[in-house]
């Protein structure tokens, strides 16, 4: 019964783990061990304990532990395969605009590969996955005003880049 | 950037994701109301976030996709898994329900009876030594120490 309730709850949480492993590992392989591993944890606990926040935020900070684990074990520098998403383009969309939108997309994309993990990490976590600061806090385990200060960091490093291509 | 630009600039993420008090808010209202340039840095950390999530339908797309094979992954390891606890155990029982036959029953000459237990103490000192090696692996999992 608890498993069962566990599964439903991984079920909805899965996916927003697996983009945080990609984001953090890079590859698909990678991310898939780290979420098998994750699953497992998760598994084996007696119950989810509530006051440490959502099952989301716990779940995500289970899936991050277990990326800067590999991380740290294969020492090597993270790459993200985030290149190889395409963007939809919006058919009914002015022709250039959409152009123009595609190639804001693609340099976003290229240059959000190349911020530190830790930047990326938190926009993942607030501009994908749509948590809240509290949330996001409780996964990266710092205090709210931390979240902001660091997002505000990422954005602004992430926009220095784009703006370097006029 | 003077001193109140800098200090508005750190709440300008807050802002945007309506994380502020409504004491830093009105603060950071007051303050673009008329200043130009950190009107244009809001529009300008706007625009990141809004190009930064637009990459979100695809990734989320890919993402279940990948989930869904870890799931069906760990779904035919447990059934696998299952599978093999069965079979194992019908096992066990058949064997130890056959040498405890063979034990009972006379059989000519003695050195079968003394060839075929040491079989079975074979197969069993195997087993064990299989169990050991499990366990050992098991105690030096590289995952043991991280936290959750």
């Amino acid at each position: 019964m608890r498993r069962a309730h566990l599964m439903m709850q991984l079920e909805q949480v899965g996916p927003s783990g697996h983009a945080l492993a990609m984001s953090l590992l890079g590859n698909t392989d990678d991310a898939a061990d780290v979420l098998q591993d994750a699953v497992a944890t998760v598994l084996n606990v007696r119950s989810f304990d509530a006051s440490k926040g959502t099952f989301k935020a716990w779940f995500l900070a289970v899936v991050r532990n277990r990326c800067i684990d590999v991380m740290r074990q294969r020492r090597r520098r993270p790459e993200v395969d985030i290149e190889s998403v395409d963007t939809a383009a919006e058919a009914d969309d002015d022709p250039e605009a959409v152009a123009a939108s595609d190639e804001m997309a693609h340099i976003v994309k290229r240059e959000l590969a190349q911020l530190s993990p830790e930047h990326r990490e938190i926009l993942i976590l607030r501009e994908f996955l749509d948590l809240g600061y509290a949330e996001i806090g409780k996964v990266l385990d710092v205090p709210p005003g931390t979240v902001m200060s660091r997002l505000h960091r990422a954005r602004s490093a992430l926009a220095d880049r784009v703006r370097s291509y006029g | 950037m003077d001193d109140d630009c800098a200090s508005v600039d750190e709440l300008l993420s807050g802002y945007l994701d309506g994380e502020l008090t409504q004491k830093d808010r009105q603060r950071v209202d007051r303050h673009i109301e008329g200043c130009s340039k950190c009107t244009a840095r809001l529009r300008e950390l706007e625009s990141i976030s809004t190009s930064v999530g637009k990459l979100r339908a695809d990734m989320n797309q890919e993402d279940r996709e990948q989930w869904r094979k870890v799931m069906d992954n760990a779904l035919e390891r447990t059934a696998s898994g299952i599978g093999w606890v069965l079979v194992v155990g019908a096992v066990f029982v058949l064997v130890g329900y056959a040498g405890y036959e063979f034990l009972l029953a006379d059989v000519e000459p003695p050195l079968v009876k003394w060839a075929v237990g040491a079989l079975y103490l074979g197969l069993a000192v195997l087993l064990l030594s299989v169990l050991r090696q499990r366990l050992k692996a098991r105690k030096t999992d590289r995952y043991k120490d991280v936290e959750i």
